[in-house]
């Protein structure tokens, strides 16, 4: 696993391929992904731009009208800075620039019409693992100087996307302070919670039988940090080793959001772009809830874990949904009001 | 003769909110057995396909199962897979009694040969795959030379122990394509690379363990290559119509059986040409 800066196409990943071993892929934070979406009045499955730390510039050829959400970076067109979680008009031959994030790591860009993107396995997303997806179907991100359309013919481009994080700083430190905006509406935007400490709550599971209750409670009683090793593949953990159980076990179905623990006695967190079956035992799952944090992790970032039930998982995925769906709802009426 | 109660064998477990997974204990009745219970279990859940099921991935003791959240919990799901497991019994009762007819009806079943003319035409009925492999290629890396010195036995043998054997697919995963097939002959058994290589060509045969495989791409991989098949384990991943209605098929599927045989450079180099 390696951090890279990247920038392409996703949506909510491939459904039903995992038995032939292609992987999920689709938006790490699926919560900004939906509300970018939601806030464009456009399906929460259809394609937005995954923006990994900033970096991202992009030149429009026709008038528009764009959504930003997700990690808590200065957006800015052409100079003038433009609030996050809200529709903005990005007009013919203006510059839109996402920034280096203060908080969070990834951005989303959804705009009132849909891209053009091209499907593998009915998704856009590209997987650099498998070689599969994207734009030319190779697995790869946005290059320098690509056109990104939209089905009706409007085309942007891509002026910039792979600025290294040291440019970036320099170039964008000006810029770098946070903005916040009046919310336009009463009510509150469903948007994922960004902080530096990020709590997420496990159902135990798989083999976790067989880590014994000091194991346990070596787990759930420290902080871990996020290293450097963090990709939509996966996150791996540093910290105390919460010690070693000696199994060998068959390769087994991964779940989005499984713990590994590697010999060493460290968690790696299963994500979106894992691979299908793994052979290292596993002591529980993330919450399908708390997933999105995970995609607003950076190296650095302290995760700690709270263990929950698989009921309270489950109400508090389909409580999420729901305020999500009234939210997309509400933003529908509002705008038809407003038109 | 000691009688085991298959049932008992099997375990349902939580994977995370939304997958379950289900276990055969393989220590009393062996993998290949384990691995037949799998996919007994997949082809019942399949058979009358729920309608909350959005994923299944069996592997070689397990099959994990992911539901949707909308539709139904925990034990609604728990409760189908007990059901599931009570009608299966007496088909995995029959099966493991019997094995070793199944195994025998299995090579006088329909064995194809898998030719790249008809690959398309590939019927689930064909559970056997017989895959040429070209043992001695010049032309790209191999450590057939490496396993026969330290095996302590020549090349030919090496060559004779891997195409002696079935082997069953005991789950597909890794990368697209890839299957994990056992098991090894133990003359053949060797730990992985210490050092994996960073690029596997295309179609390499290779062993480690007690399995071996054919990596489907180009790809890192840590196995020890004896040789390369020219045939394509994916199909349709160039017809953009067959990509985009998700209709990519792989060569081999869990429970499948597969049978090597050496063909010669010429042959090799035609068939990877035709």
């Amino acid at each position: 696993m390696a951090t890279g800066l990247s920038s392409r196409f996703t949506d909510l990943g491939r459904v039903g391929h995992k038995h032939k071993g292609f992987t999920q892929s689709g938006a790490l934070d699926t919560n900004s992904h939906m509300l970018a979406n939601a806030i464009m009045r456009v399906p929460a499955n259809n394609p937005t731009i995954e923006v990994l730390l900033g970096g991202f510039k992009a030149l429009a050829t026709q008038d528009t009208e764009i959504a930003v959400t997700g990690a808590q970076a200065s957006i800015l067109i052409d100079d003038v800075s433009q609030p996050l979680n809200h529709k903005i008009v990005w007009k013919k031959d203006a510059m839109l620039q996402i920034m280096q994030p203060m908080l969070g790591a990834r951005n989303y860009i959804a705009c009132n019409k849909r891209f053009k993107t091209r499907l593998f396995l009915d998704s856009c997303c590209a997987v650099t693992r498998e070689k599969t997806g994207g734009m030319n179907f190779d697995g790869k991100g946005f290059q320098v100087a690509d056109m990104l359309d939209y089905e009706t013919g409007i085309s942007l481009s891509t002026a910039s996307t792979n600025a290294s994080i040291n440019v970036r700083l320099t170039q964008g430190a000006p810029d770098n302070r946070l903005i916040v905006h009046k919310t336009l509406t009463t009510m509150p935007v469903p948007a994922t919670n960004l902080a530096t400490v990020y709590v997420v709550r496990i159902v135990l599971g798989y083999q976790q039988a067989l880590f014994d209750h000091k194991m346990h409670a070596r787990f759930f009683n420290q902080r871990f940090t996020v290293s450097n090793e963090a990709s939509n593949m996966g996150i791996r953990l540093t910290g105390e080793s919460i010690g070693q159980i000696a199994v060998k076990l068959y390769s087994e179905g991964i779940a989005n959001g499984a713990i590994q623990i590697t010999p060493s006695g460290l968690p790696i967190i299963m994500l979106a772009e894992r691979q299908t079956i793994g052979g290292y035992p596993k002591i529980g799952s993330i919450i399908t809830t708390d997933l999105p944090k995970l995609g607003q992790c950076r190296p650095g970032s302290i995760i700690q874990f709270e263990e929950c039930d698989v009921l309270t998982a489950r109400q508090e995925w389909l409580l999420r949904q729901m305020r999500m769906s009234t939210f997309a709802q509400n933003q529908q009426s509002r705008n038809d009001n407003n038109e | 003769m000691t009688i085991i109660n298959y049932k008992d064998l099997i375990e349902i477990r939580t994977a995370s909110d939304c997958c379950v997974i289900v276990y055969v204990d393989d220590t009393t009745i062996g993998l290949e057995l384990a691995n037949i219970v799998i996919e007994i279990l997949t082809r019942a859940l399949l058979a009358n396909r729920p309608p909350w099921l959005c994923e299944y991935i069996p592997s070689y003791t397990s099959l994990l199962i992911e539901f949707s959240l909308y539709e139904v919990d925990h034990f609604a799901v728990n409760a189908l897979l007990k059901q599931l497991i009570n009608e299966a019994d007496g088909e995995i009762n029959h099966c493991v009694c019997e094995k070793s007819a199944v195994t025998t009806q299995l090579s006088c079943d329909q064995i194809s040969d898998t030719n790249p003319n008809n690959q398309g035409a590939l019927s689930t009925a064909k559970r056997i795959h017989r895959i040429p492999v070209c043992y001695q290629l010049d032309s790209l890396q191999t450590d057939l030379a490496k396993v026969a010195k330290d095996k302590n036995i020549s090349e030919d043998m090496v060559v004779n122990l891997h195409c002696a054997n079935v082997y069953r697919v005991f789950a597909t995963g890794f990368m697209p394509g890839f299957a994990y097939l056992g098991e090894l002959p133990v003359e053949l058994c060797q730990p992985r690379l210490s050092k994996p290589r960073l690029k596997v060509p295309k179609g390499a045969v290779a062993i480690a363990d007690r399995q071996t495989a054919i990596y489907p791409d180009e790809s890192p991989g840590g196995w020890h290559i004896i040789g390369y098949t020219p045939l394509e384990l994916l199909f349709n991943t160039t017809d953009v119509n067959s990509i985009e209605s998700g209709h990519i098929e792989a060569l081999l599927k869990p429970g499948d059986y597969v049978e090597f045989y050496p063909v010669t450079e010429s042959q090799y180099i035609n068939w990877v040409y035709s």
